[in-house]
C-alpha cells in the first residue's frame, strides 16, 4: 500500500471487515464508522511503514490499528481524528438505513442478546448490576438506586460481575445464523 | 454498503490530494464488491484384573425419567446384546464393551461401560460396580450403510482434573470393512463386534487425546471424524495436561520462516487464577532463513500483566516452562539434548517445539537436527532482525506471583465492628443460623472511589459452626466459611439506607442439589435496614411476620421449604414514619416457561435440563430496549431459554453450592432469533461450555459423580430452527448424535458433562426438501 490507488484496493478489500470488526466491538455503527474512518486515514499516513506483501499482513496491519483506535477510545471515551484532520477528510452522516445495515450485517442485535446470556449465568445482584452498567450504561449512581444499594456496592457488584463474566466467556462460543 | 462508499470517496479524494494528484480524471470513486467476513466475538498402565475380589456392587445407575428422553433415544426391550469387545482400560477394572440395541423407532443404540459379572456397568471411583439398566444409553441413531452410525470419545473422569481415561467407542454402517482409531502418535485397527460395535481406551481427555477414527468402506474409500482433533501439530505439555500446538507463520520477508507456538486449552490451561482476560502461554514467533534449521531456547516464568503495557507475545500468569521451538531445514529428526523432552515436528512445514519443565536451564540444553547441533538462541525476529540473548529469569510459582497481585475483596474488615444478631432455629433439623454484622472500608486497591463517606455496613448469615464460626451449607455435605472478613459479605452504606428501603437477601437450600427433584429444606431471609428503621414485617411467607431488628437494623428468618419461590417483602415503618416496602430480587423475571419446553436428562442424573419459548416480564423488556427504538414499549417480549426443572419451575443450580436460584441459567431476552433464520440460515447453534471452578482442588463433590466418573462441568448445546428443519445432526469433539428440534419451537437441546476446550462443532440441519445445511462453530479461542 505505497501509494494511494493502492490504498484505494485495500480500502475496497477491507472496509467492511474493519467496520464490522469495530461495529462488534463498540456495539454502535456510528461510532464504529467512525474509527473506521480514523483507522483508513492512519493506515494511509504510515502507509510508508507497512512492510507487507500480502493481503493476509495487510489485513492484520490494518486491525492491528483498528484494535489501537479501539483501544483508545475506551481509555479516553472520545474518538481520535488526528489521521483524519491531517488527511483533510470528513466522515459522512450516517442515514438510518445505513445504521440498520450495519446492525444486521454485524449481528448486534444478537450480540446484545449474547451478552445477555452471559449476564443470566451470573449471581442476581451481579447480573443485575452489569447489565444496568454495561447494558443500559447508567451511571453507578443510578445504578446503586435503581438496584437500592449504596454507590461503593454497585461499583463492587458490577467489578464482581466483570470478573465473573470474563470468566464465564472464557469457556463460551457462540453462533448466529 | 452505501455509507462505506461515501467514506470511500471522501478518503481516495483527501489521499489523492495528499499525493498532489489532484483532478476530476484521477479521483477514484469506490464501490465496494467484496462482501464481508464476520469475525469471531472475542477475542479452557496399569494391568487390568477381573478384580471381582476387590469390586464392591453398588445400586445400578437410575435410568432417565420417560418424558426425559425422546422415544428415538430409548432402547427397546429385549434388544440389547453385549459386543464381546473386553477392551483393558490403561488404569485397570475390568473390561470395557459396548452394548448395543435397538431404539422404539428402530434405531441403533449404543452404551459403553465395564463388564463386572457378565454385566453392562460403571465402576466408580470408589471401587463400587454399578449396573447400566438396558433401559437408557448413551446416544441412538439411525443405521448408516456406509460410515459411522454412531461414534464418540467420551471421557471418564479420574481422581485428579487431567487425568482419567477416554473411550473412543461406536457403532459402524453394514458397508463399513474395517476401523482404524489414531491417537497419541500411533493408529492401529479395531476389531468390530457383532452389533458392529468397535471401542478402543487411551489415557487422558478427549481434548488431549484428540482421537481420530476412519472407516475405509467395502465399496472404496473411507471415513474420517475427528474428535477434538484440529490437525494441530501437538507437543506434549510435562504436566501431562493440555499440550502446545507449534505451527508455521507468515515473515515480514519472503526469504524467512517464522514459528509460533501456544498452548491450547484444557483443564489446567491457563493456568487457574481469579484474572480478568486471561489466555493461555504463547512463545514469541521467531524466525530463520527458509532451507535453514534454527531454534530459539527460552524459559518463561509467570508474571502479571500490567494495563497500558504492551506485549509482543503473551505468558501472563501461567506455569513456567522450558521451551525448544524452531524450525528443521527439511524433514530431518530432532533431539533435545542436555535434557529428556519429546520433541513434536510438524512435518509439512519442519516447525518444532518440545516443552520442559520451568526448572530445566535453558543454558544447559541443545537440539540436534540432523548432523547439526544447534544451542541458545539461532533464529531471528519477525524482519529479520537479530535477537539479544534472552536473560534466564529465575524460576517462580503461579501462586507467588498471584498472591503478591491478587485483586482483593472490595470490602475490608474494620478490626473491633463485628457484632452477633439473634440466632434462628434450622427447620430443617441442623444448626442454628445466625446472623453477623460489622463496619466495612472499601479497600483502596480495588476500582472503588477512595475517600468515600461512612464506613459501610455488611452481613453474613451461616449456620453456626466450631468456635465462633460461621458455615454455609454447600453440596456434597461441604461448608464454607462465611462472615466479616470473607469474601460475598453484603455491604450497604449507611448513607444510602438511611432513605432507601434495603433489598432482603432470600436463599432457597435444597437437600441435594444433584438429585433430580431437589427438595427445598429451609428458606433464608436476612438483611440490613440501617439504624433509621422502628419497626419491620416480612410480607408473603403467610400471615405478616413481625421481623426482631438486631445490630443496625439486621433480621435473619429460617423459613418453612413450602415458601419456597414466594414473593416475599420487607415492610418497614422508618424514624420519620414513612413506610416503605422492598420485595427480594427476583431473576425469574428475565425469562418465564411458555409452551412445554424440550426436555434432555442431565448425565449426572440431577435436574431435568429445559429449553424453550418463554416471555420475558415487561420491566426487563423496558431494560433493554435501545434509546433507538422506537414505538411503543411491547408489555412482554418472547424469551429464548436454557435451565433446570425444579419442582416444576424453571431454575439454575450454581456449581458446588446447595442452593437452587429462581430463572432461567441462560437466556436470549428481547426476542428468540427466530427472526434470524432463513433457508440459507435454517439454525441459530449456541453453545456453552463451562469447566466447574468449584472443583479445581476438591475433586468429585457429589455421590453421582464418583459413581458414574463424569466430568464436571457442562456444555450445552441449543439453538432454533426453522420448521422446515426435521433433524439436525451435532458432530462435537465427543460424538455425533441427531436431535429432532421440538415441532412446535423449532428449539433443541443437547447436554454434555465436562467442558469442549477446542476443536469445533459442525451443525447439519436436514430439511423437509433433502436439502441440508451446514453450520461450523469453532470452539477454539485464546
Amino acid at each position: 500500500m505505497q501509494d494511494a490507488d493502492a490504498f484505494d484496493a485495500v480500502y475496497r478489500r477491507e472496509s467492511e471487515m474493519v467496520l464490522l470488526f469495530l461495529a462488534r466491538r463498540t456495539l454502535d455503527p456510528e461510532l464504529a464508522l467512525e474509527l473506521t474512518a480514523e483507522t483508513f486515514a492512519q493506515a494511509f499516513r504510515d502507509r510508508r511503514s507497512f512492510r507487507g506483501s500480502s493481503a493476509p499482513e495487510e489485513r492484520a496491519w490494518l486491525l492491528t490499528i483498528a484494535r489501537r483506535q479501539f483501544a483508545g477510545f475506551v481509555r479516553r471515551g472520545v474518538v481520535e481524528r488526528k489521521a483524519l484532520a491531517s488527511l483533510g477528510a470528513t466522515v459522512p452522516q450516517m442515514h438510518e438505513d445505513d445504521l440498520q445495515e450495519i446492525e444486521d450485517r454485524a449481528g448486534l442485535a444478537e450480540l446484545r442478546r449474547t451478552i445477555g446470556n452471559e449476564l443470566a449465568r451470573l449471581s442476581g445482584d451481579q447480573r443485575e448490576a452489569l447489565r444496568l452498567r454495561v447494558v443500559e450504561e447508567r451511571s453507578y449512581d443510578e445504578v446503586a438506586r435503581t438496584l437500592g444499594v449504596s454507590e461503593p456496592t454497585a461499583r463492587a457488584r458490577v467489578s464482581r460481575g466483570l470478573r465473573a463474566l470474563a470468566q464465564g466467556l472464557e469457556h463460551s462460543s457462540r453462533s448466529g445464523a | 454498503m452505501r455509507i462505506l462508499d461515501e467514506l470511500g470517496d471522501e478518503l481516495s479524494r483527501a489521499a489523492h490530494d495528499a499525493e498532489g494528484r489532484r483532478g476530476a480524471g484521477q479521483a477514484r470513486s469506490l464501490r465496494r464488491t467484496v462482501l464481508f467476513a464476520l469475525l469471531g466475538l472475542l477475542t479452557a498402565t496399569g494391568v487390568a484384573v477381573a478384580a471381582a475380589a476387590i469390586i464392591k456392587r453398588g445400586d445400578p445407575l437410575p435410568t432417565p425419567r420417560g418424558s426425559d428422553v425422546p422415544p428415538e433415544l430409548t432402547p427397546r426391550a429385549g434388544t440389547a446384546v453385549l459386543n464381546g469387545l473386553n477392551v483393558t482400560a490403561p488404569d485397570g477394572g475390568p473390561v470395557w464393551d459396548v452394548r448395543t440395541s435397538r431404539s422404539r423407532t428402530g434405531a441403533v443404540c449404543a452404551t459403553v461401560g465395564q463388564v463386572f459379572d457378565g454385566e453392562l456397568g460403571i465402576v466408580g471411583l470408589d471401587g463400587t460396580f454399578h449396573a447400566l439398566r438396558a433401559g437408557a444409553a448413551d446416544a441412538c441413531s439411525v443405521a448408516q450403510q456406509d460410515g459411522f452410525t454412531l461414534a464418540g470419545a467420551r471421557g471418564f473422569r479420574g481422581r485428579s482434573g487431567t487425568t482419567g481415561i477416554t473411550v473412543v467407542s461406536g457403532v459402524a454402517g453394514r458397508g463399513v470393512r474395517t476401523v482404524r482409531v489414531a491417537a497419541a502418535g500411533s493408529s492401529r485397527p479395531l476389531q468390530l463386534g457383532p452389533g458392529r460395535a468397535f471401542l478402543a481406551i487411551f489415557t487422558g481427555q478427549p481434548d488431549a487425546v484428540r482421537p481420530r477414527v476412519t472407516a475405509t468402506l467395502a465399496g472404496g474409500g473411507s471415513r474420517t471424524l475427528r474428535f477434538a482433533d484440529t490437525g494441530q501439530t501437538l507437543a506434549a505439555d510435562p504436566s501431562g495436561g493440555a499440550p502446545w500446538a507449534v505451527e508455521a507463520t507468515p515473515a515480514r520477508r519472503p526469504d524467512l520462516r517464522c514459528v509460533v507456538g501456544n498452548r491450547t486449552k484444557g483443564p489446567d490451561s491457563p493456568t487457574p487464577s481469579r484474572y480478568l482476560g486471561l489466555s493461555t502461554a504463547q512463545v514469541p514467533v521467531r524466525c530463520g532463513p527458509r532451507g535453514t534449521a534454527f531454534v530459539a531456547t527460552q524459559r518463561f516464568v509467570p508474571y502479571v500483566p500490567r494495563v497500558g503495557v504492551p506485549y509482543a507475545f503473551f505468558w501472563g500468569p501461567n506455569v513456567s516452562r522450558t521451551i525448544v521451538w524452531g524450525a528443521t531445514g527439511g524433514a530431518q529428526k530432532v533431539t533435545v539434548l542436555g535434557a529428556s523432552a519429546k520433541v513434536a515436528v510438524d512435518r509439512a512445514t519442519g516447525a518444532f517445539m518440545a516443552v520442559l519443565p520451568g526448572q530445566v536451564d535453558p543454558r544447559r540444553l541443545s537440539v540436534r537436527i540432523g548432523n547439526r547441533t544447534l544451542r541458545g538462541t539461532t533464529a531471528v525476529g519477525r524482519r529479520g532482525q537479530r535477537l539479544a540473548t534472552p536473560p534466564v529469569p529465575a524460576w517462580r510459582s503461579v501462586a507467588s506471583v498471584l498472591a503478591a497481585q491478587s485483586q482483593p475483596d472490595p470490602f475490608r474488615l474494620i478490626a473491633g465492628t463485628v457484632e452477633e444478631g439473634a440466632d434462628a432455629e434450622d427447620v430443617a433439623g441442623g444448626p442454628a443460623w445466625s446472623i453477623r454484622t460489622w463496619k466495612a472500608r472499601i479497600d483502596a486497591r480495588t476500582n472503588a472511589p477512595r475517600g468515600y463517606g461512612r464506613d459501610l455496613l455488611c452481613f453474613a448469615v451461616g449456620q453456626r459452626g466450631t468456635g465462633n464460626s460461621l458455615r454455609e451449607p454447600l453440596d456434597g455435605g461441604r461448608t464454607r466459611a462465611v462472615g466479616a472478613g470473607q469474601p460475598d459479605g453484603r455491604c450497604n452504606g449507611p448513607d444510602w439506607l438511611a432513605t432507601h428501603p434495603a433489598v432482603p437477601a432470600v436463599l432457597t437450600y435444597v437437600d441435594d442439589p444433584g438429585a433430580l427433584e431437589p427438595k427445598p429444606v429451609r428458606v433464608v431471609v436476612a438483611g440490613l435496614l440501617g439504624d433509621n428503621v422502628r419497626s419491620a414485617e416480612l410480607l408473603g411467607a403467610g400471615a405478616p411476620r413481625a421481623l426482631a431488628l438486631g445490630p443496625h437494623g439486621s433480621f435473619l428468618l429460617v423459613l418453612d421449604p413450602r415458601f419456597a419461590g414466594a414473593d416475599l417483602r420487607v415492610r418497614q415503618v422508618r424514624a420519620t414514619g414513612a413506610v416503605r416496602t422492598s420485595r427480594s430480587e427476583v431473576s425469574e423475571a428475565a425469562c418465564r416457561i411458555g409452551s412445554p419446553p424440550v426436555r434432555v436428562a442431565d448425565p449426572d442424573g440431577g435436574p431435568t435440563w429445559i429449553a424453550g419459548i418463554g416471555t420475558t416480564s415487561a420491566s426487563i423488556v423496558q431494560s433493554i430496549r435501545r434509546p433507538s427504538q422506537r414505538g411503543p414499549s411491547p408489555k412482554t417480549a418472547p424469551c429464548r431459554y436454557v435451565g433446570r426443572l425444579v419442582g416444576g419451575r424453571l431454575a439454575s443450580v450454581a456449581d458446588g453450592r446447595a442452593q437452587v436460584y429462581p430463572g432461567p441459567g441462560s437466556a436470549a431476552v428481547g426476542g428468540t432469533g427466530a427472526n434470524f433464520l432463513s433457508p440459507g440460515h435454517p439454525v441459530i447453534v449456541e453453545v456453552r461450555s463451562a469447566a466447574d471452578q468449584t472443583q479445581r482442588d476438591t475433586g468429585p463433590t457429589t455421590p453421582a459423580q464418583i459413581a458414574r466418573r463424569t466430568l464436571p462441568g457442562r456444555t450445552t448445546i441449543t439453538g432454533i430452527a426453522l420448521k422446515s428443519v426435521t433433524s439436525i445432526t451435532l458432530r462435537t469433539p465427543r460424538d455425533v448424535r441427531t436431535l429432532v428440534p421440538d415441532p412446535r419451537s423449532g428449539v433443541f437441546l443437547a447436554v454434555y458433562d465436562g467442558p469442549f476446550y477446542g476443536g469445533e462443532i459442525v451443525a447439519t440441519s436436514h430439511q423437509r426438501n433433502g436439502r441440508t445445511v451446514v453450520k461450523r462453530v469453532p470452539l477454539s479461542r485464546r
